[in-house]
C-alpha cells in the first residue's frame, strides 16, 4: 500500500509540475477559469439571444448544470490522451516510465489525479458565474445530498475509467490523430444530453446514450439538485433506479477501461508503437 | 522581373510547395485524423443544433448554429495547423533546420496553410452534411459569387492572423501553446460562432469584431441569411473590414516573424526544447 | 589552392566573438543563476578547401560558436562573417552558402519516406528537381539507406536516421558545411564511411569547405587540415596537427596503469612538476589509466614516488609519441570528458 501511495504520489507531483510549468500566471488563469467558462456564456449567450422567443426557457438552469459538469470528462478525456502522446513524443519519456517498477496504472491515475482538482476549480467558477451572472440557482434545502454525492462519486469513476481508453488508444495512433480524444469528449457531449434532452436524439442513439454512465449522471446531478432533469425517458423513472443505472453502467465502463487499455497497451507493445514520433 | 527577385521568388515558391506537400501527404497516409478532425467535432455543432431546439428557439437560429460549426474548423486548422506549427517543429528540432535555410519562413508557413486547406475543407463538408442533411437545418438562396468573395477574405485574414501567431510561439513556446489552447472556447464566444454577435451587446460585439473570425461569421452567415442573421454591421461594411484585416496581419506577420526571430535568436531560445 | 581561390574572402572568419548567456530568473525557491560566458572573444579564419576542426571538452562552445555561424544565434560581441557576409546583417546569403548536419540528430517527419524527406529539404534550399533528385539518389546510396529509400522515416533505426540527416546536409552542396559532432553514436563502419565521403566531397570541388567539431581525437586526426582547441570560450591553439604535437613536444608521453587504494581516485592536480589526466579505466584488473607528458628535466621516478605516496600501486608503465589527446591535456589542463556549461 505504501509503495503504491508513493508510486501516486510521484506520479501525481510530475502531473503538477508539467500542468503549472507556466511563466506567467494570467496564462494559469486563462486555462482553469476562462476555457471552461467560456463553453458555459457560450450556452448563456445562446439563451440570451434567443430571449423572450424561446418556449422552453426554464430548462435552461439544468442545460447550464450538466454543461458545467462536463468539464471533468472533458479535462480527464483530453487531456489523458494528450499526456500519452506529450510523454512519448515531445518528452521521450513514456518509454522509462513504461520500463519503470511505477506501472502505468499508478502513473496515469497520478496525472489523471490532478487534472481531477483543476477541473473541480474550474467547476465550482462556472457554477459561481452561473449564480450571479446568468442566475442558475437552485434551493439548497431542495438538495438530496446523499444521492447527490454518490452520482458524483460515480461519474468521478467513470470519467477516470474512460480516461484510461482514451491513454490507451493514445499508445496506439499517431499524434494527428489523438485529436480523437477531443473528439471523443464532443460525441459525449451530443450523446449524453450534456445541454438537450435525449429524448431529441434518434431512438437508435437514445439506447446508445442509455448504455453510456455520463447519461445517467447528468440527468442524476440535475434531479439531486433541482429536482428535475431534462429528459422526459429518464424522468419516468425513479432515484433507485436512476442510481442503479448510473452503478452498473460505471462498473461496465470501469471493467471496460481496465481491460480496454491493458489489450490496448499489449497491442502497442507488439506494434512497437511505445516509442514511436510521428509529427509531420 | 530582375534576377535575384525571379531567383527569390522561385526559391521560397518551391519551399511552400514542398512544405505543401508534406502536409498533403501526411494527412492521406495518417487517415485516422479524419475521425478525430473530421467527424466528431461537427457533433459539438449538432449539440448546440438541438439546444437551440430544446429551447424551443425559430428555426434561423439553427443555421446559425450550423455555419458556426463549419467556421471553428477553419479556425482550429489556423490556430493548430499554423499558429503552433512552428512550436512542434521546435520541439522535434527541425525549426533549427528551417531558420538555417535560405527560403523565408512565410513561405514555408504558406505551405503548411495550404496543405491544412485540405485537412480542414474535408471536415467543413462533412459539418454541411451534418447540418443541412441529418439535422434539416435549410438556408434561403444566396449569391455564390458574393459567398465566394466574403469566404475567401475571410480566410485570408485568418490565416495572416494564423502567420502572426506563429511568432508568438517561437518566442514564447509551450506559454503560447498553453495561450493558444485556452482561447479557443473563448473566442468561440467573443466571436458569436454559435449565436448572433448582437448578443454580446454593443460593446462586446465591437470588441469580437476587431477579430477576422467573428466579423467573416457574421458576414458569411448575412450572405447565407439574409435579416435572419441579425447581423451586426452592413454586409458591405464588413467585407471591407475583412479585406485591411487580410493586409495588416500580412504586414503584422512578416514584421513579427522578423522581429521575434531577432529576439529568440539575441535570447537563444531558438533551437531551446521543453522551453 | 587554386590562385582565384585566393581572391575570395575567407570560409569564415570570426572577430572577437563573444557570447554570453543569461542566467535563468530566481523563482518558486529557485536561486537566480549566474550568466555564462560560452565564447570569450575568439578569432578564427577558415580558409576555403580546408576541413576545420574544433575540438573541445563539453561546455567549451563548440555548438554555440556553430549557431552563430549557422545564424541561429546572435553573438553578445564581435563579429563573424561566412563566405563573406556578415552572419548578422547578411544572414540569407549566409543561408544560401551553408548546411547543418548536428550529430545525433534523429529528427524529420516520420510520415515522409526518406527519398521525400530529403527532395523537401533540397526544395528549402531552391535546388531544381532535375538537380535534386540525382544527388539525393546519389547520396542515400553514400549513407547506405538505398533499401531504405522509400521507408517512412518513423520506421528507422537511430543510426539510420543520423545517416538520413548527414545525408541532408549535403543535398544543397553547400560551400561551407558545419558538421557538428556528426558521428555521434554511429557505428565504426558508418562512422568511417563517412569520414572517408567528407575527404572526398570536399577534394571533388575547390572551394568546399569543412568545419567540424568533434570529441573523437582519432576522427579530428584524420580529417582536419588543422584543429582549433577550445575550452571555456577561448580557442587555446590552432594549428595543423603537426603543428600542434611540436607544441607540446619535448619529454616522454607516459601511461601508467595503476591501481589506487581503496578504490578512491587521488587528485591529480597535486602532481608536482606534471599534468595528469585519468585515462579509461580496466575494471576488468580493477586499475585505471593515467597520462601525462614528462618534462625533460623531470624524472619519472619522483612521479612515480607522489602517486605511491597517495595510496597508488602503480601495475605498468608505457612511453609513446605525442598524439592529439596529449596535445590537448596540455593545452587544456584536463581530458576532454570533463564538464563545463552551456555548449
Amino acid at each position: 500500500m505504501r509503495t503504491l501511495t508513493a508510486r501516486l504520489r510521484t506520479a501525481a507531483w510530475l502531473g503538477w509540475q508539467v500542468e503549472s510549468n507556466w511563466a506567467d500566471p494570467l496564462v494559469f488563469f486563462i486555462y482553469t477559469v476562462l476555457r471552461p467558462l467560456a463553453t458555459s456564456l457560450i450556452l448563456a449567450a445562446m439563451y440570451w439571444a434567443v430571449g423572450a422567443r424561446a418556449t422552453r426557457a426554464g430548462l435552461f438552469p439544468a442545460v447550464y448544470l450538466g454543461n458545467a459538469f462536463h468539464v471533468y470528462v472533458t479535462t480527464v478525456v483530453i487531456g489523458m490522451g494528450w499526456v500519452v502522446v506529450e510523454d512519448r513524443e515531445e518528452y521521450e519519456t513514456l518509454k522509462y516510465v513504461f520500463t519503470s517498477p511505477i506501472g502505468m496504472f499508478s502513473y496515469l491515475t497520478g496525472r489523471a489525479s490532478v487534472k481531477l482538482v483543476l477541473a473541480t476549480v474550474s467547476l465550482l467558477l462556472t457554477l459561481g458565474v452561473g449564480w450571479f451572472l446568468v442566475h442558475v440557482r437552485w434551493s439548497w434545502s431542495a438538495v438530496a445530498w446523499g444521492p447527490l454525492l454518490a452520482t458524483l462519486v460515480l461519474g468521478l469513476a467513470a470519467t477516470l475509467a474512460l480516461g484510461f481508453l482514451v491513454a490507451g488508444v493514445g499508445l496506439l495512433l499517431p499524434r494527428a490523430a489523438i485529436n480523437i480524444n477531443e473528439g471523443l469528449a464532443v460525441s459525449l457531449y451530443l450523446l449524453c444530453g450534456v445541454i438537450f434532452p435525449i429524448d431529441l436524439l434518434p431512438h437508435g442513439l437514445q439506447e446508445l446514450s442509455l448504455l453510456l454512465p455520463f447519461t445517467w449522471w447528468y440527468e442524476g446531478l440535475r434531479r439531486f439538485t433541482f429536482g428535475h432533469g431534462v429528459s422526459a425517458r429518464i424522468g419516468a423513472l425513479s432515484n433507485v433506479q436512476l442510481l442503479g443505472a448510473l452503478l452498473v453502467t460505471t462498473l461496465a465502463f470501469m471493467l471496460l477501461g481496465y481491460r480496454g487499455y491493458s489489450a490496448l497497451e499489449r497491442r502497442a507493445r507488439q506494434a512497437g508503437r511505445l516509442d514511436q514520433t510521428t509529427m509531420f | 522581373m530582375s534576377g535575384p527577385l525571379a531567383a527569390s521568388l522561385a526559391l521560397n515558391l518551391r519551399a511552400t510547395a514542398a512544405r505543401t506537400y508534406v502536409r498533403i501527404v501526411g494527412s492521406i497516409r495518417e487517415w485516422t485524423w479524419i475521425i478525430g478532425d473530421a467527424v466528431l467535432p461537427n457533433l459539438g455543432m449538432c449539440a448546440f443544433v438541438l439546444l437551440y431546439r430544446t429551447l424551443g428557439a425559430p428555426r434561423s437560429f439553427e443555421a446559425l448554429a450550423v455555419f458556426g460549426g463549419i467556421l471553428s474548423t477553419y479556425w482550429l486548422n489556423v490556430l493548430w495547423g499554423m499558429g503552433s506549427q512552428f512550436y512542434w517543429e521546435k520541439q522535434q528540432g527541425q525549426l533549427q533546420l528551417y531558420f538555417a535555410a535560405p527560403c523565408s519562413r512565410m513561405a514555408i508557413l504558406t505551405g503548411m496553410a495550404i496543405g491544412g486547406i485540405l485537412m480542414t475543407t474535408l471536415r467543413s463538408l462533412f459539418g454541411v452534411f451534418m447540418g443541412f442533411v441529418v439535422l434539416g437545418v435549410r438556408v434561403p438562396s444566396f449569391d455564390v459569387g458574393v459567398l465566394a468573395l466574403v469566404f475567401t477574405l475571410t480566410m485570408t485574414s485568418l490565416y495572416a492572423l494564423g502567420m502572426t501567431l506563429a511568432s508568438l510561439f517561437l518566442l514564447y513556446g509551450r506559454e503560447a501553446w498553453h495561450l493558444s489552447n485556452a482561447l479557443q472556447e473563448p473566442v468561440y464566444f467573443l466571436s458569436g460562432l454559435y449565436f448572433p454577435l448582437r448578443a454580446l451587446g454593443a460593446l462586446g460585439a465591437a470588441a469580437a469584431g476587431l477579430v477576422p473570425l467573428g466579423l467573416g461569421v457574421d458576414a458569411l452567415r448575412q450572405v447565407l441569411m439574409g435579416a435572419h442573421a441579425e447581423g451586426f454591421l452592413p454586409l458591405r461594411a464588413e467585407t471591407l473590414i475583412l479585406a485591411g484585416f487580410t493586409l495588416a496581419f500580412l504586414v503584422l506577420a512578416r514584421a513579427a516573424l522578423a522581429y521575434l526571430e531577432g529576439l529568440s535568436k539575441r535570447e537563444g531560445r531558438l533551437t531551446q526544447r521543453w522551453q | 589552392m587554386p590562385a582565384s581561390d585566393t581572391l575570395k574572402p575567407p570560409a569564415v572568419e570570426t572577430v572577437g566573438l563573444t557570447r554570453t548567456f543569461r542566467g535563468a530568473r530566481a523563482r518558486r525557491g529557485r536561486p537566480a543563476q549566474a550568466e555564462v560566458r560560452a565564447l570569450a572573444g575568439v578569432d578564427t579564419r577558415i580558409e576555403r578547401g580546408e576541413i576545420f576542426g574544433l575540438l573541445g571538452p563539453n561546455g567549451a562552445g563548440k555548438t554555440t560558436f556553430l549557431k552563430i555561424l549557422t545564424t541561429l544565434l546572435s553573438p553578445t560581441a564581435g563579429t563573424a562573417r561566412v563566405a563573406g557576409f556578415d552572419v548578422e546583417r547578411e544572414p540569407r546569403e549566409v543561408r544560401r552558402r551553408i548546411s547543418l548536419v548536428s550529430g545525433g540528430e534523429t529528427s524529420g517527419y516520420g510520415i515522409l519516406t526518406v527519398r521525400e524527406c530529403l527532395w523537401m529539404f533540397s526544395q528549402f534550399y531552391g535546388v531544381p528537381n532535375r538537380v535534386a533528385w540525382p544527388r539525393i539518389d546519389a547520396l542515400i546510396k553514400i549513407v547506405d539507406l538505398e533499401e531504405q529509400t522509400h521507408t517512412r522515416i518513423n520506421r528507422l533505426s537511430t543510426g539510420q536516421r543520423q545517416r538520413m540527416n548527414f545525408a541532408r546536409g549535403f543535398v544543397s552542396d553547400p560551400e561551407v558545411i558545419f558538421l557538428d559532432e556528426p558521428t555521434l553514436g554511429m557505428d565504426v563502419n558508418a562512422a568511417r564511411a563517412l569520414r572517408g565521403y567528407v575527404a572526398r566531397w570536399v577534394r571533388e570541388r575547390a572551394g568546399r569547405t569543412v568545419l567540424l567539431t568533434t570529441h573523437y581525437m582519432a576522427e579530428a586526426e584524420e580529417l582536419c587540415d588543422r584543429i582549433a582547441i577550445i575550452d571555456r570560450g577561448r580557442v587555446l591553439a590552432c594549428d595543423s596537427v603537426p603543428g600542434l604535437r611540436r607544441q607540446v613536444q619535448g619529454g616522454q608521453h607516459v601511461e601508467l596503469e595503476v591501481r589506487p587504494a581503496d578504490g578512491a581516485l587521488p587528485d591529480l592536480a597535486a602532481l608536482a612538476g606534471v599534468q595528469a589526466a585519468w585515462g579509461a579505466p580496466h575494471p576488468e584488473r580493477g586499475t585505471r589509466t593515467v597520462k601525462f607528458r614528462l618534462p625533460p628535466d623531470t624524472p619519472l621516478v619522483s612521479v612515480l614516488r607522489q602517486l605511491e605516496q597517495v595510496g597508488v600501486r602503480i601495475d605498468g608503465v608505457a612511453t609513446r609519441e605525442t598524439n592529439l589527446e596529449d596535445v590537448f591535456i596540455a593545452v587544456v589542463g584536463r581530458g576532454l570528458e570533463d564538464t563545463g556549461g552551456p555548449e
